[in-house]
């Protein structure tokens, strides 16, 4: 089953963000609560959490793009 | 509430950056809900996490002075410290409504300059600011359980070389990261009633803050020390973490009559070419022929930019020569 991974809205105030960094791997094995991802906006990082354990089988959105809440940025396979 | 307060001794900003993601990552293991660290940088520069530091700060001229680049965890722009400015932090448990909320994290600090008759307002969403002039820029990073909220108080810092490291133009630089702002700024000496020490305004925040809600001095705090100096080394001494951590960037500039072109990738020149621009006037004896052009990208190939690699690069220039292609191909320009 595949999970689809969003930027989430951090706050009333966020429009749009960074993705700053990926602390994965396609392929890499991801555990529920591991942090997966890291974006900016206005002057603010924050590390994402995988919502799910499984694979990382997709990135959608390259280091360095800007994303807004609610964007799917990455796919987890995962496991049935 | 259990809030602990911690005034670093240390006065390299590698150490008291690591001190700080150490706190960052460490907060609910100390048993603490909040925790409040200062520190005083000697002379460095410090750019935003998504930052590129060969666009927002003059490196070249960094490197020649000594003045070290560090890149921090939490987002926005290039700052200075030095011996006269106070970094202050606050790490906090993580809660929505404090996210993005600089307000919320800087009030006890506007009522302290206050207190000082300091006309301080938040301004922008994130800096402070005395006359419309920036006297404290923050930021903030943060992860499922905690939050860390800086920022500095620039007390009486050496401006013009603030001016010279984070304040011109890059003409010709594209590079897809986050920019800085650059504002006017001002010290907080400049606004006092009375002369007051550096010493004395740290000292003076320190007891406001911990007067407003009570902390405890931070106690076993051995084993995160030595975390610290770990990933001081394994990160914020690193080049690759300070330097190289960034999106590619293009640069083009002109030396001598001729446009380079280069492709800056982690750090390292990956492409370097060169087009004639057009003949200097009246012929000009610094006209590079083709064949010296050809040999100056050939010989940049693949160099790394920070470090001692760059001039070593080009043995076949005489050092006033190589001074010029580099400060042409690399320096800002002025506002």
């Amino acid at each position: 089953m595949i999970k689809e991974i969003c930027v989430p809205k951090l706050g009333a105030k966020m429009e749009q963000a960074v993705l700053v960094s990926w602390n994965k791997g396609v392929g890499d094995c991801v555990e529920e609560g591991e942090a997966l991802f890291e974006v900016e906006t206005d002057k603010v990082v924050s590390e994402i959490e995988a919502e799910a354990s499984g694979r990382l089988s997709k990135i959608l959105v390259q280091e360095g793009e800007e994303v807004l809440p609610g964007r799917v940025v990455a796919e987890i396979e995962v496991a049935d | 509430m259990k809030r602990a307060f911690f005034f670093s001794d240390s006065q390299r900003p590698s150490f008291n950056l690591a001190l700080e993601e150490v706190f960052f990552r460490n907060l609910p293991e100390l048993g603490l809900d909040g925790l409040i660290y200062f520190y005083v940088n000697q002379p460095s520069l410090i750019i935003g996490r998504s930052q590129n530091a060969f666009r927002e700060i003059d490196w070249l001229g960094a490197e020649q002075w000594g003045i070290p680049i560090l890149r921090r965890l939490s987002g926005g722009g290039a700052v200075y410290h030095d011996l006269n400015n106070l970094n202050f932090s606050f790490i906090v448990k993580r809660q929505e409504n404090l996210i993005i909320n600089f307000q919320a994290f800087l009030e006890p600090v506007i009522a302290y300059l206050q207190s000082l008759h300091i006309a301080a307002e938040l301004s922008g969403p994130s800096d402070l600011r005395v006359d419309g002039k920036k006297i404290s820029g923050n930021a903030q990073a943060l992860d499922k359980e905690v939050i860390l909220e800086h920022g500095t108080l620039l007390f009486d810092s050496e401006l013009t070389v603030l001016g010279t490291m984070l304040h011109h133009r890059q003409d010709g630089l594209i590079s897809r990261s986050v920019e800085s702002n650059q504002a006017d700024v001002a010290n907080l000496s400049d606004y006092l009633e009375a002369p007051m020490s550096f010493e004395a305004f740290a000292q003076g925040l320190s007891d406001f803050l911990q007067s407003e809600q009570e902390s405890l001095p931070l106690t076993r705090h051995e084993t995160l020390l030595e975390k610290a100096a770990e990933l001081e080394k394994s990160r914020y001494l690193t080049r690759a973490w300070n330097m190289e951590r960034c999106a590619k960037f293009s640069l083009k500039r002109q030396w001598r009559g001729w446009d380079f072109s280069l492709l800056v990738e982690r750090g390292s020149i990956s492409e370097m070419t060169c087009v004639k621009t057009g003949d200097l006037p009246n012929g000009s004896l610094n006209q590079l022929s083709a064949s010296e052009a050809a040999t100056i990208c050939q010989s940049l190939q693949s160099v790394q930019l920070y470090g001692p690699d760059l001039r070593a690069a080009l043995p076949f220039l005489e050092a006033a020569a190589a001074d010029s292609l580099l400060a042409s191909l690399f320096r800002p320009r002025p506002l």
